[in-house]
């Protein structure tokens, strides 16, 4: 874990970014068999973070997203996370980010990819993930 | 998050394997909540 920490110390705030708010979701994503089996032996840090208020956070429509240049460039991975912060905003409006983007206003996880949901389902996306 | 909640994992037990995997950087976390029990 030591060889995480230095590595984490060397990087820029924005590949610190990406980092973070990759590595999230990708742990969302990738289903992380064993941390799920070893949840008994983990701690809940619950108590730090209930004083804070669940962000609204509607879902997308992707039939609706006009895909930027920022999602296009950085490969089928990367939108299929975009695409999935889009359709589980209920979901994760209660994931965190840990890149420090709380200082620039973000609230949860989904904050790094979806800048705002329209009313008619169309998105406003953030390009602070993959950038 | 589409394997586990092929493996049944609620939520909440999401999140606490988020914050697990992430606890050195809990000081740097988004003001989010857990979802509810």
């Amino acid at each position: 874990m030591s060889t995480d920490l230095e590595e984490v110390g060397m990087l820029t705030r924005r590949r610190m970014l990406r980092v973070c708010a990759l590595g999230t979701l990708s742990l969302a994503l990738s289903g992380c068999a064993r941390l799920g089996e070893s949840l008994g032996q983990t701690g809940d840090f619950s108590a730090r973070f209930e004083r804070f208020e669940v962000a609204d956070e509607p879902n997308g429509d992707l039939a609706r997203v006009d895909w930027p240049d920022f999602v296009q460039r950085a490969g089928p991975e990367v939108r299929r996370f975009y695409e999935f912060q889009i359709e589980n905003g209920q979901l994760m409006r209660y994931m965190p980010c840990f890149c420090g983007c709380s200082r620039d206003g973000h609230r949860n996880n989904r904050d790094c990819y979806v800048k705002q949901v329209n009313a008619d389902g169309s998105v406003v996306l953030d390009s602070m993930a993959p950038t | 998050m589409i394997a586990m909640k092929g493996q049944g994992m609620t939520p909440r037990q999401i999140r606490i394997a988020i914050d697990n995997k992430y606890r050195e950087f809990l000081e740097d976390a988004t003001p989010t909540p857990y979802p509810p029990a």
